[in-house]
């Protein structure tokens, strides 16, 4: 059985292999289009109680734990709780802004946590555009020197944009930083809703025209690595899910109540009532979001190939649009790209 | 004291269900092993010897000794090669090893 096989299983028989933590909504940048509810109230996880948790997932079998907020490395307890991690032997990646990789934190980060990868946001391949949306002035010019920075120390990095109307101009100038630095560049095609509903962040969603370019320029380089051969829309070898919200992964807020991911905030449980372990064998709220992925997997699966291939999200369709079987625009819009792709005479 | 091995500290091993799944993080490289591959590495990582392995494999599995030898010291063997274990620099004996 080979490594995919094995992840398929997590999907199918519900093994908790990814859990990501918000650590805090504390942060050092103010994006406009930020996600979290920051005016969230709650009894945030005490120290004690992530060490029992992080003791429990590694019973699960749970792999890999990602670090995000807000920004993580904002909370106090962040090296503590990234040893013991480490020290249980989960792969462990973190989310940051990378305000605060300077050289003396990010060589404790790697020392202290060795994170398989950090991942960091980009939201420009400019100042005037990166800071418009980190609304920290300076905040770029920091974090290319931050980005060397990591590199120098050899420290894995994955830059993510968010593709917004203010950046979508710049996705090839971005994709040269990247290829600079030498790393992956990723671009999320969606912006979120904040948590709280409040729909504003919406107002600076990439237009069709800037989803097409990012799709057409994300087809050519994949294109191009694969020695000028496009890929075939076939549709995924996938279980009987659209994703593994629930039944392989699950984010938790920092007041301890489970989510099945990051954009599908639809309670599950809280860690102040129940153990992890509770939460995920329990039933109820966990079963009905396996239901409704699968009623999400149904969905694209009438779509038509392409559409499941979309990267459709359930959470964002549960999130923004009320269900998570809303074959949502952004979604229609990457379908249309990969069956005009498809259709073009040197697919194969 | 008997040969001795452990997994390289940039390894990180899960069991999934029966299924063992490595990544070496330097490199990036996912490796799937079997039920019989992820019981070893959980026994190495548990600091026995190469010799208590395949004793304590042999209490665990219906295999003839001769034959847990032989594939436990080939599957180290590949194991080494594939950078997930490096040879311990000193070892002490094992309980019931002799």
């Amino acid at each position: 059985m080979g490594f995919s096989d094995t992840l398929g299983r997590t999907w199918e028989d519900n093994i908790l292999f990814t859990v990501l933590l918000e650590l805090t909504y504390r942060c050092n940048l103010n994006c406009s289009f930020c996600y979290n509810d920051t005016a969230l109230k709650g009894v945030p996880l005490e120290t004690g109680q992530y060490r029992t948790l992080f003791q429990d997932l590694a019973r699960m079998g749970t792999m890999n734990l990602v670090f995000s907020g807000g920004e993580p490395l904002a909370h106090p307890e962040f090296f503590t709780l990234g040893r013991h991690a480490r020290d249980l032997g989960f792969v462990v990646r973190v989310k940051s802004n990378g305000h605060a990789l300077g050289e003396r934190i990010a060589k404790r980060l790697k020392r202290e946590l060795d994170p398989f990868n950090v991942d960091i946001s980009l939201h420009g391949a400019c100042a005037e555009t990166h800071d418009q949306q980190t609304r920290v002035p300076g905040s770029f010019e920091r974090l290319m020197r931050n980005l060397q920075i990591l590199r120098n120390l050899e420290i894995r990095v994955v830059l993510n944009c968010t593709l917004t109307r203010w950046n979508e101009d710049e996705i090839e100038a971005m994709q040269v930083i990247a290829d600079g630095l030498g790393v992956t560049l990723n671009f999320n095609t969606e912006v979120s809703i904040r948590d709280n509903g409040d729909t504003s962040p919406l107002a600076i969603s990439p237009t069709p025209e800037g989803l097409r370019r990012v799709f057409f320029f994300q087809a050519a380089r994949t294109s191009e690595r694969n020695d000028g051969q496009r890929t075939a829309v076939d549709p995924p070898d996938t279980p009987a899910r659209a994703c593994g919200a629930a039944s392989s992964s699950v984010t938790i807020d920092p007041f301890g109540t489970v989510y099945p991911c990051v954009k599908w905030r639809h309670p599950l449980g809280n860690l102040h009532q129940n153990s992890i372990s509770q939460i995920w064998a329990g039933g109820g709220e966990v079963q009905r979001v396996r239901t409704w992925s699968a009623a999400a997997r149904n969905m694209l699966g009438r779509e038509g190939p392409a559409a499941a291939n979309s990267g459709f999200c359930p959470g964002h369709a549960a999130t923004a649009h009320g269900s998570p079987v809303v074959f949502y625009t952004t979604a229609k819009y990457q379908k249309e790209f990969i069956e005009e792709l498809a259709a073009s005479p040197t697919t194969r | 004291m008997g040969e001795a091995y452990r997994l390289r500290p940039d390894v990180r091993y899960r069991n999934i269900g029966g299924e063992g799944v490595l990544l070496c993080q330097e490199v990036a490289e996912v490796i799937g092993v079997n039920e019989l591959g992820v019981r070893v590495i959980e026994l190495i990582d548990a600091d026995l010897s190469v010799a208590a392995v395949i004793e304590r494999l042999g209490s665990e599995f219906d295999a003839p000794p001769q034959t847990l030898f032989r594939d436990v010291h080939r599957y180290i063997g590949e194991l080494i090669e594939a950078g997930v274990l490096e040879s311990t620099p000193q070892q002490s004996a094992a309980p019931g090893e002799r």
